[in-house]
């Protein structure tokens, strides 16, 4: 009869983090759901137009980003509004999934130190609801298309790549940093400025086509450029036009990012709930 | 009261041959310190020294050994602060050892801080799925339970109604209609008992019987004496993070008088 016994949130070691977390999402999947429609609900919750604040956020947002563009730059391409639009739904979504799964732990304190689950769940519902808020918020882009008269073409596959890319990324740096975060809450100030100083710094307002050669090759570097053109391109029907060579870099970024967030979330968790 | 009696004899008669929850030799300590420049400090001392001194911690559990067996009825008592949240958020999994191990079987609930998972902008009835997947479950278990959550919780008319509505006692007899509902194999319960009106909490401590009756595990941490002696099989004291005490309810209350006096 002994052997039958098991020990609950066992000490696992370090590489089989990835592993672990895919296992507790497929034995959780009730609980990450059920999370997602929570946030999901509560978000819009009061509001005369709910679930169209996805659609409209953006919309208003882009209004304003293209009045300025107006100002300093002169009258820009018909198709700019769209791809402001666009940029500021994928920014939204990384910013919004990044500082989330950043104060995962931080902010599930009481719930966390009540009840045991896997608390990578946190983070993972965080990411999946601000996918379904971008999901949403995507489909804005369709009466620009008929009014541009953009056909999607198999372009658009791009458009899930990118998708998934900035999911991983966020999840990726938020686990890395939540447990970080939990002992020095400095992490989640500086990384709120992250995201608003990022915002500038990719293509959320611009184009890479806008850019020089010479400053692309910086530009480059900053990994959420390939995304947000993926997805930026997709939706217009036209080829990425990035070098190979920083695309692999990108998907390479993000996917190292994840496996490596994983890894120290699941080593460092139980030792941080102690702190909280 | 004299059914819990009864109870208690049919119960301690059982043959309790199956070791549900095995402590072994386990330690918990919390680091003391929070983070100020003062934790760069010592983090940089511990760098050099590569081994922290024993009194940044503070040792919670201290070498605990403990055996459960199915169909106990276990109590814990001590003073505040003796360990003894510790111990049961330890089984839970919610705090891991430093030291020692804990082995257990079946699923494990913990009762403590009923509602903590609650939204109190959803309805009463979405928070029985919210609750009810916290506590592992799917929602089609959940909705198999509905009816007698609802029922047990005596919330009919409000069931339908944001959380918000609610007094405190009715979120709290949500929360303990939809944790015992779930008849986990072991049921660990943290000062929980005196949870609503009179009426209720006799409902509730019928329900745990009802739960231990099937062949099912409690742990209970109560500072109600009355209750522990009527209820529990066997009854462990905790000071400082030791077991100083196990054994028989009344003795061990009565050794507990003596130490606190």
């Amino acid at each position: 009869m002994e052997n039958e016994l098991s020990e609950i949130n066992k000490n696992k070691s370090f590489w089989l983090g990835p592993l672990t977390i895919w296992k507790n999402i497929r034995e959780h999947h009730y609980l990450i759901s059920n999370f997602i429609q929570r946030d999901l609900r509560l978000k819009y919750r009061n509001s005369l137009l709910g679930y169209f604040w996805s659609l409209l956020e953006p919309l208003m947002l882009s209004g304003v980003y293209f009045v300025l563009f107006v100002i300093i730059k002169g009258s820009p391409e018909p198709n700019y509004p769209l791809w402001v639009i666009l940029g500021v739904i994928v920014w939204g979504h990384f910013s919004q999934s990044l500082n989330g799964s950043i104060t995962s732990l931080t902010q599930n304190s009481e719930l966390i130190k009540q009840v045991y689950f896997p608390r990578e769940i946190f983070a993972i519902t965080k990411v999946g609801s601000n996918l379904i808020i971008a999901m949403l918020g995507l489909f804005v882009a369709v009466p620009f298309m008929y009014y541009l008269d953009i056909s999607p073409n198999e372009q658009l596959l791009m458009v899930p790549l990118g998708l998934i890319l900035v999911s991983m990324l966020s999840l990726g740096v938020g686990l890395l940093l939540a447990c970080l975060n939990t002992v020095n809450r400095d992490i989640e100030h500086f990384f709120r400025f992250v995201t608003r100083a990022g915002f500038f710094l990719s293509p959320v307002m611009w184009t890479v086509e806008m850019v020089s050669a010479n400053a692309l090759k910086y530009i480059l570097i900053n990994p959420m450029v390939v995304p947000i053109t993926m997805i930026r391109n997709g939706i217009d029907g036209k080829s990425l036009g990035i070098e190979s060579l920083y695309v692999t870099y990108s998907i390479l970024f993000c996917t190292i990012s994840l496996l490596l967030g994983c890894m120290v979330f699941k080593y460092y968790e139980s030792g941080v709930v102690k702190k909280l | 009261m004299h059914g819990f009696q009864v109870l208690r004899i049919w119960s301690s008669e059982k043959i309790m041959s199956e070791t549900v929850i095995k402590i072994e030799n386990v330690s918990i300590k919390f680091p003391k310190t929070r983070v100020t420049l003062g934790t760069v400090e010592s983090s940089l001392k511990k760098l050099i020294k590569f081994k922290p001194s024993p009194k940044d911690f503070f040792v919670a559990l201290d070498s605990i050994n403990l055996e459960v067996n199915e169909g106990e009825i276990l109590g814990i008592i001590g003073r505040n602060g003796s360990g003894k949240s510790t111990l049961l958020r330890a089984i839970s999994g919610i705090y891991r050892p430093d030291e020692g191990s804990i082995k257990s079987k079946g699923q494990i609930t913990l009762m403590a801080g009923l509602g903590i998972g609650f939204n109190v902008n959803l309805s009463g009835r979405e928070n029985v799925y919210l609750y009810g997947s916290i506590l592992g479950n799917s929602n089609e278990a959940m909705n198999g339970l509905m009816e007698s959550i609802i029922d047990f919780s005596d919330l009919n008319g409000f069931i339908d109604q944001p959380l918000r509505t609610y007094s405190a006692g009715m979120r709290a007899r949500l929360g303990f209609s939809i944790a015992s509902a779930v008849k986990p194999d072991i049921l660990l319960i943290d000062e929980v008992l005196s949870v609503g009106d009179q009426e209720f909490r006799e409902k509730s401590m019928a329900r745990i019987l009802e739960i231990v009756k099937g062949s099912r595990t409690v742990i209970i941490v109560s500072h109600n004496f009355t209750t522990m002696e009527q209820m529990c099989t066997r009854l462990v004291m905790i000071e400082k993070g030791e077991i100083v005490a196990n054994g028989n309810p009344a003795e061990v209350i009565a050794e507990y008088s003596k130490k606190v006096k």
